[in-house]
């Protein structure tokens, strides 16, 4: 019994010895090969498929001693590793007498071709929360001929794998906080064009990598290896765009890009350390479909936009006076609007057949005029990299209902409406994780507000175009105004519209607020509530003027009229002033604010 | 599945021999012009996650949304992109005659760079007949775009060498 349990001893002791000597081999290389992130003790891999040995998910030098052995003596796992292949043969720990060849990864490489490597990113979505921090991915592009067309690339995307019919709660559930495996797949990428540019209106913004040929090898046989290989798929941390880090890493060893994004990794802010590490070649930019149609939409008259509205429901149209009295130029233009506004409108049907048969008429009718045809080119919108950083630190003086106070504020991510606007979405808002304390003069300082979650889209309604304007916002807040300023938790919801007025925008958004507090005769309470609100984003100054009326029956009613300035100092520095004046269940009083935010 | 398979042999014959639709009867949204993309996630799908829903696969296989292709389509032993996949962009690439999708066909039937101007003018002018009417299926554009390549001297060269 014992000298049993001694040999066992004895052996596991060796088996630790051996790979203690291997230990001493191990370097960042073969950690961003396995993916272990600095300093963890686990790489990032759950799949036990991936590794050779049983201990390597959580053991580098195990898995280093049973790769050596096991491609010495079973040359398939060469073809099945070739950047471990790779890297073992360069470092001289496999003897390179016999070089394998990989028939299926060799023909795969050849079909590929590749020359250059993009890193891509799908920017916001107008309307879509989900969308709002982007998606990234990468392009391959062929060499030679096939140069000449991006589509005839393809798209190396990480994703989450999603069983069919899935439900809608469950999915977003699943997305946000695991549940999914996610896996590396390649397709064309004309596909992802059709899926960003033209089915969620998306722009794609295209970030070349200055990869060498012998770092393209290296991230295709690492892409390789990780062929049919589950992950885990986490919205906020392990998600597409920290993947693509991962492979990057191994691609050009020590750029160790991955090892910074270990809580969150918001695509732009990887396109940032990506550039950050000096990997960017060129940058370019392809709007979405109907970036493309405004800019056709801009270039007419108010008549003529009639005559696209009146063509889009009837060619017939096009042998009308109003139309032929047009110049061919003119024409060409309302048939090209008319034409890309129909296929904006039916992107999401099912085929019509009489949609289609409009379609190809007006479709002809642009043919006609080809070389009458303006180039309606669509000017470049500031990068989304060049934009502010994604989190932010406020520091505020104030003045509340008569007492002065110093307020601090962190926000995790992203960009309100107020934040200095290039390279964001106009009329959105996505601020996660909004913490703010204030301290009064004569008080310690408190909890002032705790938001999770605030997301407000406003999307302008004209005669073409009829989204909805929503918001939801969920958190915890002080009741600044009323009496002892109680803490309240709440849910607001709301939907309605937004106008292009007065040089800005003007939203109305009828809501039902939710709310907790102790202090109320009634502690749980809906309560509708209206927002009227005026919003002016400029490069340099942007000012938002709201009035806000909600109705919390025995405990009164509340009307506030606030005003906020913003004025952009650089692109990562900005102050604002904001004074509202408040009545809460018949007590008045006011609030103004001056505050230094600075963006990272 | 049937592939988009025009032997060379079959080429001398007879263009209309060219009709084999890419992915076979069953192929999704990409074989009929104006088909919308109703074959895609919809766009909650697709954005928490960036996500598909099943079949999607890597390595030597490059999923076509409906059209199962188990290889690269070819014509002629050149790599023939699916056109019927992109049928909305080379309509709109014809009329207009230029754009990235254009292109790509020129780049599949290994017209060179030079050429590819004669191609790009040759197809616009034959808008008509490459779409004749707004059903017009892949497999005929694909077979009206030889037949034009035919009866150009400049272009003949790329679909009549054996």
């Amino acid at each position: 019994m014992w000298k049993h349990g001694a040999s066992r001893l004895l052996a596991l002791a060796l088996v630790w010895f051996s790979s203690a000597l291997y230990a001493q081999d191990i370097d960042r290389k073969w950690l961003a090969l396995l993916h272990f992130q600095h300093g963890q003790a686990q790489s990032d891999i759950d799949d036990a498929t991936f590794f050779i040995s049983d201990r390597g998910h959580r053991d580098p030098a195990a898995e280093l001693q049973a790769t050596i052995a096991a491609m010495q003596s079973d040359s398939l796992l060469r073809c099945r590793y070739p950047a471990r292949y790779a890297y073992l043969r360069e470092r001289g720990l496999v003897d390179e007498a016999e070089a394998a060849t990989c028939g299926e990864y060799a023909a795969w490489r050849a079909k590929l071709n590749v020359d250059e490597v993009v890193l891509v990113m799908a920017a916001s979505y107008l309307n879509s929360p989900s969308s709002m921090y982007g998606h990234t991915f990468l392009r391959l592009d062929p060499a030679g001929e096939r140069s000449a067309s991006a589509f005839l690339s393809h798209a190396l995307n990480f994703a989450a794998n999603i069983p069919p019919g899935e439900n809608g709660m469950l999915y977003a559930y699943k997305g946000i906080f695991g549940g999914y495996p996610g896996h590396f797949s390649l397709q064309p990428y004309y596909e992802k064009i059709q899926e960003y540019n033209r089915l969620e209106n998306r722009d794609m913004w295209e970030y070349g990598l200055n990869l060498t040929s012998e770092e393209i090898d290296r991230l295709l046989g690492h892409v390789w290896e990780l062929r049919g290989v589950n992950f885990g798929y986490y919205f906020f941390d392990e998600n597409c765009a920290y993947r693509l880090l991962e492979v990057l890493d191994v691609a050009r060893p020590g750029v160790d890009l991955s090892d910074r994004f270990r809580y969150t990794a918001i695509p732009v802010d990887t396109v940032r350390a990506v550039a950050a590490a000096g990997l960017l070649a060129e940058v370019e930019y392809r709007p979405s479909k109907r970036v493309e149609l405004d800019a056709v939409l801009q270039s007419l008259n108010d008549e003529q936009k009639q005559l696209v509205e009146a063509l889009h429901d009837d060619v017939a149209v096009l042998g009308s006076a109003a139309y032929t009295r047009q110049s061919e130029a003119d024409r060409a233009a309302v048939a090209l609007a008319s034409y890309r506004l129909l296929r904006y409108r039916r992107n999401r049907d099912a085929r019509d057949s009489a949609a289609a048969q409009r379609s190809h008429a007006l479709l002809r009718e642009v043919g006609q005029y080809r070389a009458k045809l303006p180039a309606f080119a669509v000017p470049t919108p500031p990068r989304p990299d060049l934009a502010h950083g994604s989190g932010r630190a406020s520091v505020s003086l104030g003045r509340s209902d008569g007492r002065d106070f110093v307020q601090g504020e962190w926000r995790i991510s992203y960009h309100d409406a107020l934040d200095p606007l290039p390279g964001y979405l106009p009329g959105a808002t996505l601020a996660m994780g909004q913490l703010a304390f204030r301290q009064y003069r004569e008080d310690g300082a408190r909890l002032q507000y705790f938001d999770p979650l605030y997301i407000r889209s406003l999307s302008v309604r004209d005669r073409f175009f009829s989204p909805k304007s929503w918001q939801v916002r969920a958190g915890f807040t002080r009741l600044e105004g009323a009496e002892g300023a109680p803490m309240t938790a709440r849910v607001k919801a709301g939907m309605g519209g937004s106008w292009s007025l007065l040089g800005g925008v003007s939203y109305l958004l009828p809501s039902v607020q939710l709310e907790h507090n102790s202090d109320a005769q009634q502690n749980w309470r809906l309560a509708p509530l209206v927002e009227l609100g005026q919003l002016y984003q400029g490069e340099q100054v942007s000012v938002e003027v709201t009035a806000t009326v909600s109705d919390f029956g025995r405990d009164g009613r509340r009307e506030t009229v606030a005003a906020s300035l913003a004025w952009t100092v650089g692109r990562n520095q900005s102050l604002r002033f904001s004074a509202a004046q408040r009545s809460i269940a018949e007590r008045d009083s006011t609030e103004v604010q001056l505050s230094w935010r600075s963006y990272f | 599945m049937k592939k988009l398979l025009l032997a060379s042999a079959i080429v001398l014959s007879s263009s209309a021999s060219f009709a084999v639709a890419p992915g076979g009867p069953n192929c999704g949204w990409g074989n009929m012009l104006f088909a919308g993309q109703s074959g895609l996630p919809s766009h909650l799908v697709a954005s928490v996650t960036n996500g598909t829903s099943g079949n999607n696969t890597f390595g030597m296989t490059l999923g076509t949304n409906g059209c199962s292709t188990d290889g690269t389509l070819t014509y002629g032993g050149k790599k023939m992109i699916n056109v019927g996949a992109i049928m909305d962009e080379f309509s709109e690439d014809v009329a207009r005659g230029d754009g990235e999708a254009l292109t790509a066909v020129a780049v599949s039937f290994g017209v060179t760079a030079e050429d590819r101007p004669v191609f790009k003018q040759a197809l616009h002018q034959n808008f008509n007949s490459l779409f004749p009417h707004a059903d017009v299926a892949a497999e005929d554009v694909m077979a009206s775009i030889v037949e034009v390549m035919k009866n150009d001297q400049r272009l003949v060269k790329y679909v009549s060498q054996a």
